[in-house]
């Protein structure tokens, strides 16, 4: 059973409309990450569930109960912001406590929940200090001990690690990981960074203008992008797309590139569907992470610059008029202006329908 | 939302108190202002509709009111402006001394305008002042200062000055403290001369604060009364008569409620009507670069 | 280079001069005060010991209580200052949060027809009914702000006012100028004495006045310390479902209390320091210092030691006061709040 449900929310601000009407089902112990570009809605939604912004139609559920119109204190959910938002005046046992003691908690287990939580997030020989006093780290350890000692139905963390440096970013990102896993909690995490995304998730929602392009699992999101936008976002460097044209050549489909080549599809990739577009423009996408130098993709690749990796080398140049980005071996540097020829996995292209951008399988 | 109904409990004392203090008697006082209403001797009041307000417009005590007060901000605020203006300059360059005058410079505007006032009549006074006998001093005759019109409207004008030019400085100050650093490293890099760099850049944007601070100053000047009341009493004669003060002649010393209501009435409309010619004519500054 | 040095030096010498030109008054006040009657009469000294002997009889004289009217001046200065100071900040900021956090919306036909039963219903009960000024007020406005609540409700044609009309409301009322104010007040204040309620020169009708005196300078300060504490902490409240006035009074206010003792000083000096409302206002129970000061000159002449003395007693407190708001300022409290 769904433990979070969204039915046709939206919310506009007076004609603009953010988010048109919105569904999300997410099950109970589930990790659901929204991600997408700035502005794509997804921190909206967030505080929608939270019930910080109220939505224009639609219904939230939180476990089985309707919270459309419930004020935020009641919808039982704890919330981890990005500027970690503790109370500054007040020491990190009072703002883990504080809450609690507004809620006219017994103050005997009022005691034990904040030990409890701050022994497991480290933060017991800190009890005294100030916020001002703490480091990033600690402060979000504090947020998310003060969310811990609700008990909520749901966690909501919005962008909560983005103000951290980038070592302790990884190092957080396993710790609410295992967290989550540890309490069994329901989790919405929002963020705008795929790495973040893909390595926390139990699920990915991918949003962009309101809408959700996707919403699965990491690895399906990245094998098989339902459209242009989310094959676009997902990956880095993200993928390469060239239009081509679909040709029938001596019975069998071929694809003819920018730089002029006809390369025929090998049989497993020339799916029935693809027949369809024979003698129209597609767009083929392919991961520069699966072409390397080689033959039997395309052979007009002028490189443009490079950036040498260490482990490898990424040739950035073009192919016809669209750009393209292929990996090379570590110690290959071409000159600039140099042309290559490029091959690729033909089990890892990507075909994709000029006209709504929607994947061709 | 819960929230929807709390909200208005937030801003309802304050307006309340606002309505029964500020906008309550300001009805009473507007329906006054059409009255014939003397305490001395004691009628009853009588409806006498535009009289009062006509009755004002024909006197030349209210236009050399309304002169006097003129005369008296508009010189004032240039001043305070320019020399506002180039003290937080200097302050804002780190001058040296700037830990010590920066407390001094903010003290005039913090102390009561009656008790300075009451300073300068000592240090103005023809006999026993220092500012006389320094004049005396030089050669000069014994000058007049509160006696005579002219000298005694720039006395009340240097008065002004010196309480309020810090209210300048400090706001001045702030908007400086307040203007990215970047631009005026590039204009260094660019090798533009200090003038240059104040014209092109420090000036321009500081333009839309520094309208907003001359407006407070004028509509705050405007309503100058303590130090004229302690200084000259409004004399020689009525030639230092200010609006504020020609109010509370006619309504305290000749009781003469009706007409000093008509005549605050008026005022307020002279005020209001500036600040939408002021407000309509710096629009276009302000909106240039904000 | 060079140009910049010497300017430097134009700045320098510019500063000086107006240092001594803002100090001067000081000095001569300071140095008065300290004179006997007979070094003043004398003509102008500037050095003590060497032009004069300083004394403190004048001093003496004040603590002594034989300057009793100033002594009640201090007195009153310092109750009805601290009080409605106390009281504006309070409501002002309330006001201000409400302001900062939410959005009213008041529409343009009920504002008007508020005035309107307002004033007429005035009119009507007074002239027609010769019912007594305070009487009629309070019922024309009780008719008034139900009515203007109830076609609020309702859906009226025509444009709304919205947060930003109520601010320019509430600190238009400091635009006001304050004869306009005053003078109704001393009216309605007169009006409600014939009948028995003491306003006039009272305790509690002065710090009514300066309460809503200092209002519109409290909201107008308070609002911008508000707009600069970040919104996620009280968000983060709201999800712990912490109520909207625990929030305010103890995450808030604790968040913006150095701007709020800010604002309690810069009140209080303009409090501290106002004249007109005082002088209209009080006659002889409850003058306050700068309307007793104002009386020095016609009822002690010349007596320069003893006006030096008193209005260095009055002005020593708000110097405390500048001095504290400069040091804030130089820790850069206050910087952004001023724009």
């Amino acid at each position: 059973m769904s433990h979070v449900t969204l039915e046709g929310v939206a919310k506009s601000f007076g004609s603009l409309q953010v988010i048109p009407p919105l569904d999300l089902r997410i099950d109970k112990g589930e990790f659901v990450v929204l991600v997408g570009p700035s502005g794509c809605g997804k921190t909206t939604t967030l505080r929608m569930i939270a019930g910080l912004e109220q939505g224009s139609s639609g219904r939230i559920t939180i476990a089985g109960r309707d919270v459309t119109d419930v004020r935020p204190g009641l919808r039982n959910c704890a919330m981890v912001f990005q500027n970690y938002a503790l109370y500054p005046h007040m020491s990190t046992y009072d703002n883990i406590a504080y809450g609690m003691k507004v809620r006219r908690e017994n103050p005997e287990s009022i005691r034990r929940r904040v030990t409890e939580a701050s022994e497991l997030l480290g933060l017991t020989p800190y009890l005294e200090r100030k916020p001002r006093h703490l480091s990033g780290g600690q402060r979000q350890r504090v947020a998310i001990g003060r969310a811990i000692v609700r008990n909520p139905e749901v966690f909501l963390f919005d962008e909560p690690l983005s103000n951290l440096d980038a070592k302790l970013r990884v190092d957080m990102r396993t710790e609410i990981k295992q967290l989550q896993r540890r309490l069994g909690a329901t989790a919405i995490y929002v963020t705008h960074d795929q790495v973040e995304a893909m390595t926390m998730a139990d699920r990915v929602v991918l949003m962009n203008g309101g809408r959700v392009e996707q919403a699965s699992d990491p690895i399906e999101l990245y094998e098989r992008p339902a459209n242009l936008f989310v094959a676009g976002f997902i990956g880095t460097p993200s993928m390469n797309f060239l239009e081509v044209e679909v040709a029938m050549a001596s019975g069998s489909l071929a694809l003819k590139l920018p730089d002029g080549s006809l390369r025929e599809l090998p049989e497993l990739v020339a799916r029935s569907s693809l027949a369809r577009f024979a003698g129209q423009t597609v767009i083929f996408g392919i991961r520069p992470d699966d072409s390397s130098e080689g033959q039997g993709g395309a052979e007009g690749f002028i490189v443009d610059a490079i950036e040498p990796l260490g482990p490898h080398t990424l040739a950035i140049g073009r192919i016809g008029q669209s750009k393209f980005t292929a990996k090379l071996e570590a110690h290959v540097r071409p000159k600039p202006g140099t042309q290559l020829s490029v091959k690729w996995d033909w089990l890892k292209t990507h075909f994709f329908d000029p006209a709504d951008g929607s994947a061709i399988s | 939302m819960r929230d929807e109904r709390i909200k208005y409990l937030f801003v309802w004392p304050a307006f309340l108190i606002v309505l029964a203090v500020s906008i309550f008697p300001l009805i009473y006082a507007l329906t006054v202002s059409f009255q014939s209403m003397r305490l001395t001797p004691p009628l009853p009041a009588r409806f006498v509709g535009l009289e009062n307000y006509l009755g004002l417009l024909a006197s030349a005590r209210f236009w050399g009111a309304i002169a006097t007060t003129s005369i008296i901000v508009l010189i004032s605020v240039a001043v305070q402006y320019c020399v506002g203006l180039a003290l937080a300059l200097s302050l804002h360059s780190n001058v040296p001394g700037e830990r010590l005058y920066r407390p001094l410079f903010l003290f005039p505007m913090f102390m009561a305008p009656v008790a300075v006032a009451l300073v300068a009549r000592m240090i103005f006074s023809p006999t026993l002042g220092p500012l006389n006998e320094f004049a005396t001093f030089l050669g000069f005759p014994n000058l007049p200062f509160l006696t005579q019109a002219n000298w005694a409207i720039a006395v009340i004008a240097i008065v002004e000055i010196w309480q309020w030019t810090p209210l300048v400085t400090l706001l001045m100050l702030a908007g400086l403290q307040g203007l990215p650093r970047e631009v005026f490293e590039a204009a260094a890099i660019e090798n533009a001369s200090p003038w240059q760099r104040f014209w092109s850049i420090t000036f321009p944007m500081l333009l839309p604060l520094s309208v907003a601070v001359v407006f407070i100053r004028i509509i705050e000047g405007l309503k100058i009364i303590d130090t004229v009341f302690v200084l000259t009493g409004g004399g020689p004669g009525t030639s230092t008569e200010t609006l504020t003060l020609f109010a509370y002649n006619e309504g305290f010393k000749k009781f003469n409620l009706g007409q000093a209501s008509a005549l605050s009435f008026l005022f307020l409309m002279v005020i209001t009507l500036f600040g939408i010619v002021y407000l309509a004519l710096a629009r276009p500054l302000m909106e240039k670069r904000t | 280079m060079n140009e910049g040095r010497l300017l430097r030096w134009v700045a320098f010498l510019a500063c000086l001069v107006w240092a001594l030109f803002v100090a001067a008054p000081f000095w001569w006040v300071g140095v008065t005060a300290f004179k006997a009657p007979t070094d003043v009469n004398g003509g102008p000294t500037y050095l003590p010991w060497i032009d004069f002997n300083p004394t403190f009889s004048t001093f003496r004289e004040i603590v002594a209580g034989e300057r009793g009217d100033f002594f009640r001046g201090f007195w009153h200065s310092t109750a009805v200052g601290l009080s409605a100071t106390a009281l504006a900040v309070f409501f002002g900021s309330m006001a201000a949060y409400g302001l900062s956090r939410f959005e009213y919306r008041i529409k343009l036909a009920a504002a008007i027809a508020f005035a309107a039963i307002a004033i007429g219903g005035f009119i009507l009960l007074n002239e027609v009914w010769r019912l007594p000024a305070p009487q009629s007020l309070s019922l024309s406005m009780l008719a008034a702000l139900p009515t203007c609540i109830v076609l609020n409700r309702l859906r009226l044609p025509g444009p709304q006012l919205g947060n930003k009309d109520i601010t320019f409301w509430f600190v238009s009322q400091r635009m006001f100028p304050p004869v306009v104010s005053a003078f109704a007040l001393f009216l309605f204040y007169a009006e409600l004495n014939k009948q028995g309620v003491r306003l006039l020169d009272s305790y509690l009708g002065l710090v009514l006045a300066y309460t809503a005196f200092g209002l519109p300078l409290a909201v107008w300060l308070m609002i911008d310390f508000f707009k600069s504490v970040p919104l996620e902490v009280e968000e983060a409240a709201l999800v712990d479902d912490v109520p909207r006035w625990r929030i305010f009074f103890e995450i808030v206010l604790p968040m913006v209390r150095p701007g709020m003792l800010a604002t309690f000083m810069i009140v209080l000096a303009f409090i501290w320091n106002e004249f007109l409302f005082a002088l209209l206002l009080t006659t002889s129970r409850w003058q306050t210092l700068p309307v007793v000061l104002a009386g020095q000159v016609s009822s002690r002449g010349d007596e320069w030691w003893a006006i030096s003395a008193a209005t260095l007693i009055s002005i020593v407190p708000m110097m405390f006061v500048a001095a504290l708001l400069g040091r804030m300022m130089r820790s850069g409290l206050l910087a952004g709040s001023i724009k």
